[in-house]
């Protein structure tokens, strides 16, 4: 017997049995269970409950979300022609041995020399 | 694991998200991409740059004039002075931060054109229009399109309505500086005319800049105007354009740049300037660059060095070159000295005749600077560290407790064993003209070569050197002296005790006591570095002991191998003739002179020359040429004018009385001695000759 008529008989069994029985909205709850329309059909899919494995997706998202993320920002990452030669904002001057330096790349050199003297 | 959801929530949850991604995109990636793109060029990061302006390009309406405003407007320079991050003079070099975003990346032409343009065009017009303008003509100068300048400033005057009175008023005064600058006074004369007409005239500040500028615009019209032209170059022979050029006058020399000095202008793109319709007058030439410009280069001149004398109808022209900054090679990178002798090593340098060896060592807030040795003429040299110890340093204040004393690690010196001392080159030609120096602008890896840091630890402290350095000075001076009773070869304990007794009597204004003259005097009999002789030349010379002032100066000229210092050698000379040795003293004089720039010694010269020689049109062409400077506005005397005044008053009176009086009356002027001079003064009946001896007593 192929499932829709089992399905046919099923229900044909079963209205006999309940025929005494009355639902209040029995119809209703029958074409909930078991839809002929379209638009019921549908309604049927809208609320059908799937199992997601949430792992798998998740990973996928992520990956998703890192891509869009990626190409989003990739403009602000391109290596610039000048780089090294620009000046960066905060930076001080200042006067040490009669020289002018910028402060930060003064007291990066005292360190390395120190450094070296310790080494 | 796995979760259960009804298609119906699944499918609202997507949608969720798309329309989040889509909002995003839409809305907020924009302004976080300006955000970030503001961020990233207040930082100077590397595309900072790119990012503003393609945020710059994709905003609209306000947003975009906003940005315009922020980074380019506010942070721009125009025609106005202090737009550059360094201004050079003759031996000062000034930084300021000129920026209201210092490290920021910068425009170059073609986009501050592009944009300013756009903002002229279509910004909002208020208080900033003016100054976009300015801007926008200042580029176009940079370019050599003076004209497109000119029409930048007018139609925003004409643009502004009627509230903006102030900026209207500035744009035409721009554009008058143009135009006296492109050499047409004619037309800055009518706009400056325009300017005095103008209703609103209780801006001092416009006013004087106004009648500062119509006074030039004037002296420009005149057909014997004077100028004074130029190139700036580097010693590559790069020329640089866009370099501030600041013409000075001796007035003004002795404050910071300002607006209202009337000759300001800029170099062209081949690095030419000029300055047309150039009063007479005494000036020296500023430069402004940015630190770019001047990072690893120096300009080469020192103090005094660079007098521009403008005289009626004369046409001058005035070349500067920036040099490579000179590389140290040894002592460096905080050496550590121990040994007995220091051997200093440097990059040589073309063409020089001559270098000069300099020190210096930190104090609290600064720094002191001193001379280590003079007249190297190899680009190395080993000195031993007696001979540093021996150096003649000056000395800072430090407070202890609350009483400010004498610091006692500079009075130690190179003597201080835990102090970080640096040094520094200067290159001189045959002629004594400055090359180049090791000290500069090192803002980057390649200019910053090593530090010239090191350290003397071959010595250790002394129980007297304690307690110097603890503030207790007198303790510390009888322990010197009893260090140096004991051994007459403690050569550090006899310096320190002449150091301390120097404070001491500059501190009573007293004379030497017969103790400290012992001292000095030993000292200056093992000392190789003929400091203490030059103390004791003056102080011979005070009371007139001249067999000793001889004594010493010969010493001197021995220790420094024939090359004294000018101040000291003009000294001697003026004491030669106080002594009434005229032609010696010219001598010294005259060398002494040579070799100063500041000709602060031109009076007793002078002097000398028309004592001897009585040639007084010789003398006064002498005046001229070699005209004493002044500073901070102190009037020094003006010699040659002086001298004139003699020369009339000879031919008035009888030549040759005239002049046997005039020797006479200069014995009373070498004198220095004022009550002599006063007494003569009442007796004199030569008003001339009265103010020029004057002049020379008073003469340093």
């Amino acid at each position: 017997m192929k499932p829709e008529q089992a399905q046919t008989s099923m229900r044909a069994k079963l209205e006999e049995e309940l025929k005494e029985i009355h639902f209040s909205k029995s119809v209703e709850v029958l074409n909930r269970t078991h839809p002929r329309s379209l638009p019921a059909k549908l309604r049927a899919l809208w609320n059908y409950e799937i199992e997601l494995p949430l792992i798998p997706l998740g990973a996928g998202f992520a990956v998703l979300l890192v891509i869009v993320l990626a190409t989003q920002f990739e403009e602000h990452s391109d290596p610039g022609d000048l780089a090294g030669d620009m000046p960066r904002a905060d930076r001080q001057l200042v006067e040490a041995g009669g020289n002018t330096y910028w402060k930060e790349d003064f007291e990066k050199a005292v360190k390395r020399v120190e450094g070296k003297d310790q080494s | 694991m796995k979760v259960k959801i009804k298609v119906k929530h699944l499918f609202a949850l997507v949608t969720v998200l798309f329309a989040s991604f889509v909002l995003l995109q839409v809305f907020v990636m924009p302004s976080v991409q300006v955000a970030l793109a503001k961020k990233h060029f207040e930082q100077g990061a590397p595309n900072g740059k790119r990012e503003l302006i393609r945020a710059i390009d994709a905003a609209s309406g306000d947003d975009k004039w906003a940005l315009i405003r922020r980074y380019m407007i506010e942070n721009g320079s125009d025609l106005g002075a202090t737009r550059f991050e360094v201004i050079a003079g003759d031996g000062t070099f000034e930084s300021g931060t000129v920026t209201s975003l210092p490290g920021t990346p910068r425009w170059t032409g073609e986009e501050k054109l592009k944009y300013l343009n756009a903002y002229v065009e279509g910004g909002p017009v208020d208080g900033y229009m003016a100054r976009a303008a300015k801007q926008l003509a200042y580029e176009y100068l940079l370019l050599d399109r003076n004209e497109d300048a000119i029409r930048a400033l007018e139609r925003m005057e004409q643009k502004l309505s009627s509230p903006y009175v102030n900026q209207k008023s500035e744009l035409k005064f721009a554009r008058a500086k143009i135009y006296a600058d492109v050499d047409k006074p004619e037309a800055a004369e009518r706009l400056l005319n325009e300017l005095n007409d103008r209703p609103n005239r209780q801006d001092t500040y416009l006013t004087d800049k106004i009648a500062k500028l119509k006074t030039r615009v004037a002296e420009q019209r005149d057909p014997t105007a004077s100028s004074v032209s130029g190139t700036i170059k580097k010693s590559d022979g790069t020329r640089m354009s866009g370099i501030g050029v600041y013409l000075r006058s001796s007035r003004d020399i002795y404050h910071s740049l300002i607006d209202s000095e009337p000759y300001q202008t800029m170099t062209d793109a081949e690095g030419r300037f000029a300055f047309k319709g150039v009063a007479p007058g005494s000036y020296v030439i500023y430069i402004g660059l940015n630190f770019e410009q001047l990072d690893g280069w120096t300009r080469p001149v020192n103090r005094d060095e660079e007098w521009i004398d403008v005289r009626r109808g004369e046409r001058l022209t005035h070349d500067i070159t920036l040099q490579r900054l000179i590389q140290l090679r040894a002592p460096v990178d905080q050496q550590v000295i121990t040994g007995e002798t220091v051997q200093f090593e440097w990059e040589p340098v073309e063409g020089a005749a001559y270098y000069r060896l300099n020190g210096t060592f930190p104090v609290e807030n600064g720094s002191v600077g001193f001379q280590i040795k003079d007249h190297i003429e190899d680009s190395a040299i080993e000195l031993p560290l007696e001979t540093l110890y021996g150096v003649a340093t000056g000395y800072s204040y430090k407070k202890f407790g609350d009483k400010e004393l004498p610091d006692p690690s500079t009075l130690l010196g190179f003597a201080e064993p835990s102090s970080r001392f640096s040094w520094s080159v200067e290159a001189y030609d045959a002629n004594g003209k400055l090359l180049t120096r090791s000290n500069g602008y090192r803002l980057n890896e390649q200019t910053m070569g090593h530090l010239p840091f090191f350290y003397l630890k071959a010595r250790t402290l002394t129980e007297a050197d304690r307690l110097l350095l603890e503030g207790r000075m007198d303790e510390a001076l009888s322990a010197y002296k009893a260090d140096y009773a004991r051994d007459e070869q403690d050569h550090h304990s006899l310096r320190m005790i002449v150091k301390l007794f120097g404070i001491h009597e500059l501190g009573q204004k007293e004379t030497f006591d017969v103790a400290s003259l012992t001292y000095l005097e030993k000292l200056a009999s093992v000392d190789n570095s003929g400091s203490a002789l030059a103390t004791l030349i003056a102080h011979y010379g005070e009371v007139g002991n001249w067999p000793l002032v001889d004594r010493y100066y010969g010493m001197l000229e021995e220790a420094r191998q024939g090359k004294v210092e000018s101040y000291t050698q003009a000294l001697y000379g003026t004491l030669l003739l106080k002594q009434g040795r005229v032609r010696e003293g010219e001598a010294q004089l005259r060398q002494a002179q040579e070799n100063d720039s500041s000709n602060r010694f031109i009076g007793s010269y002078l002097a000398s020359v028309i004592y001897l020689s009585g040639d007084l049109v010789k003398a006064e062409a002498l005046a001229r040429q070699y005209p004493e400077r002044s500073y901070y506005d102190q009037a020094n005397p003006d010699w040659s004018k002086l001298v004139h005044d003699l020369a009339e008053e000879s031919r008035d009176a009888n030549g040759d009385a005239y002049l046997s009086q005039l020797r006479d009356a200069l014995r009373v002027g070498f004198s220095g001695d004022q009550t002599r001079v006063a007494e003569w003064r009442a007796k004199s009946e030569h008003a001339a000759m009265e103010a020029f001896v004057l002049a020379l007593s008073m003469a340093d």
